[in-house]
């Protein structure tokens, strides 16, 4: 990554790191139970939601790696994210309502809790939390392993110390004030991310001479790279945007920020709301990338060695020092919001689910061993960042497929449909995992399974949905519960 | 409309499109994951008894549309011939960024909307919390 020699640009990321910390301190007085640390204490607006929905949602991939694919294969990576439009209503459509009147009826503080309490028995909560887990550490690995790197670049140092900088204030503020700090950094990351997002647009319209001519320059270099599908081809873009379009219904770290809603009317603009946000943010993904691939194939920049360095190279190069700045603390903000939204599911399923499920309790008091399995999940996904590279990019890549596959059946379809069956919610949750981690590891070992293009995670989530439903009719029905019974007839 | 049609649905749209996934047919594999997204949106949107023909018919007129401009971008894409700008983007991209895109927001429309009415109302939620102990 190129070396930010800029004082502004430093100040904006210690100014940024000393609000986490602020922020932090402020949200420990307001956690004094594992309700509050898991939950917020349900208390949160519908500004705060749908900020800390997008923030979570949108990554250190979506400032660096979004930009890195359009730079790379044009169009094509513009159906993962332009589809959110859509995708973000679908998950709140599916599942904010039951979820969020679930909570208000039952002791439920986590994703695992809520199938538990709609299937019943301990095999669908132990398997999602399973899954869950997988899924995290992969997620959260990635997540460290780019906050070492954006702040090594950020503040020439070597990568030991960045991670140290980085991860002990991730760890001081999701350790301390759990999700109630992670939710109010995201609130104040998302604002700024969206403002400076309008803002670099037209810093990228500008250095590319208009869209016009950004067009007429890359169709001539390639007409497929700014033709609908980009070079990766139709059969890549149509399979991200099943896997992202509808995938996204199923990303926990998302799903349970709606469980943490003060009142559940506040649903009714938030669909729209944070759809329409994240389409804001993803103008810097496709601004950026399409912007640097003209430039460098005008000749006006040099080629670069790897397509991830397109953002950082054109907030240097191509915006204002105070901008750059901006957005180099909102890559930040990202990367830790997604890792601390992590922390705490990894938490919440270590602490609670899994017991829960083994014992039919959680564990004694909860706050301190919540507390304490957050630090010991961001010590060991930074061991594994350093010294287990290999293992976290399979991981990362099977994160957001897996979660997909295994939480759109069992919680998007199973929370509005009575007829869904415990037994095919473990079979659609074992379904995903096995998919995702076959199909992956056969293609990264090069025997590739699948047709060119086609995304594994869209495969996994084809094959469970179906298994779920198949699997439903074909299972004895179980009596609900009463309070389950009616809360799917609301 | 019956419970289960819309899950059944969902699971046969699944298998088709996973048989034209497998054998490369990425214009079907696409139109079915629209079909798939506004059968998963009518679940979401459905509440027993209270769903109106209405939004059941904008669902479904969403997924035509989506998949007549996903008909388009393949139509008008052509690398061998002219390039020819809408807004600023290629005519087959121009169907993305300015069709399917803005397209999407329809759903959180519709979901807004009806909320009162349809996906939430106020008596069901007071009947449900105040029957099941509600904060």
């Amino acid at each position: 990554m190129p070396a930010a020699d800029s004082q502004i640009i430093l100040a904006c990321v210690a100014v940024y790191l000393a609000a986490c910390a602020a922020v932090g301190t402020w949200a420990m007085r307001r956690t004094s139970s594992a309700a509050d640390f898991f939950l917020a204490g349900k208390s949160l607006g519908p500004l705060v939601v749908v900020m800390a929905t997008i923030s979570s949602v949108m990554s250190g991939f979506g400032f660096v790696g979004g930009p890195g694919l359009v730079y790379e294969s044009g169009s094509s990576s513009l159906w993962m994210v332009l589809v959110a439009t859509f995708s973000l209503p679908a998950m709140i459509m599916l599942t904010g309502k039951r979820l969020r009147l679930l909570v208000d009826v039952r002791p439920i503080l986590t994703l695992p809790e809520a199938v538990s309490a709609r299937y019943g028995g301990r095999w669908p909560a132990l398997s999602l939390s399973i899954a869950i887990v997988l899924g995290v550490l992969g997620y959260l690995g990635t997540q460290v392993l780019a906050i070492g790197t954006v702040l090594q670049a950020v503040l020439g140092i070597e990568i030991l110390p960045a991670l140290g900088l980085g991860l002990g204030v991730l760890a001081f503020y999701s350790i301390a004030g759990g999700i109630v700090a992670g939710v109010y950094t995201d609130l104040f990351q998302g604002l700024i991310m969206l403002g400076a997002a309008i803002a670099v647009l037209l810093q990228c319209l500008e250095a590319g001479g208009g869209m016009q001519a950004m067009s007429e320059t890359l169709w001539a270099m390639d007409p497929d790279y700014i033709g609908p599908w980009g070079t990766r081809g139709d059969m890549a873009a149509m399979s991200w945007m099943l896997l992202f379009g509808i995938g996204a219904a199923g990303q926990p770290h998302a799903i349970t920020k709606l469980m943490m809603l003060k009142d559940i009317r506040q649903l009714k603009w938030s669909a729209l709301a944070t759809g329409a946000s994240y389409i804001v943010l993803a103008m810097l993904w496709m601004g950026i990338g399409l912007a640097m691939r003209t430039l460098v194939e005008r000749g006006e920049y040099p080629a670069l060695d790897n397509p991830d360095l397109a953002a950082p190279a054109f907030l240097l190069h191509y915006t204002p020092e105070l901008l750059a700045g901006i957005v180099f603390a909102g890559l930040l903000a990202a990367i830790m919001s997604t890792a601390d939204s992590f922390l705490n599911l990894g938490a919440a399923a270590i602490v609670r689910d899994v017991p829960i499920a083994l014992r039919g309790r959680p564990v004694r008091n909860e706050l301190f061993w919540s507390r304490l399995a957050t630090g010991v999940l961001l010590l060991v996904s930074a061991l594994f960042a350093l010294y287990m590279q290999n293992l976290i990019a399979l991981l990362g890549t099977f994160g957001w497929g897996t979660f997909a596959a295994a939480i759109v059946p069992s919680v998007c379809i199973g929370m509005n449909w009575k007829r869904a069956t415990a037994q095919a919610c473990v079979a659609s949750i074992a379904t995903s995992v096995a998919l995702n981690f076959a199909l992956e590891v056969s293609a990264r070992h090069g025997y590739p399974l699948l047709p060119p293009g086609l995304a594994v995670g869209a495969v996994a989530l084809l094959a469970s949905t179906a298994v779920f439903v198949w699997v439903s009719l074909l299972t004895p029905r179980r009596e609900l519960a009463p309070d389950i019974d009616a809360l799917l007839e609301v | 409309m019956s419970e289960a049609r819309l899950p059944v649905a969902s699971a046969v749209i699944c298998s088709v499109a996973l048989v034209a996934a497998l054998a490369g047919q990425a214009a079907l594999l696409g139109m079915l994951a629209a079909a798939l997204t506004a059968t998963l949106g009518a679940l979401g949107l459905r509440s027993p008894g209270r769903t109106s023909r209405l939004t059941y018919a904008v669902v479904g007129i969403w997924a035509a549309t989506f998949c007549g401009l996903l008909g388009l971008a393949y139509a008008t894409h052509d690398p061998a011939g002219e390039l020819f700008l809408v807004g600023g983007f290629p005519a087959g991209t121009a169907m993305l960024v300015y069709g399917t895109t803005p397209l999407g927001a329809v759903l959180g429309v519709l979901y807004g909307l009806s909320f009162d009415r349809e996906v939430l109302p106020r008596d069901r939620q007071d009947a449900f919390l105040g029957r099941f102990g509600g904060e």
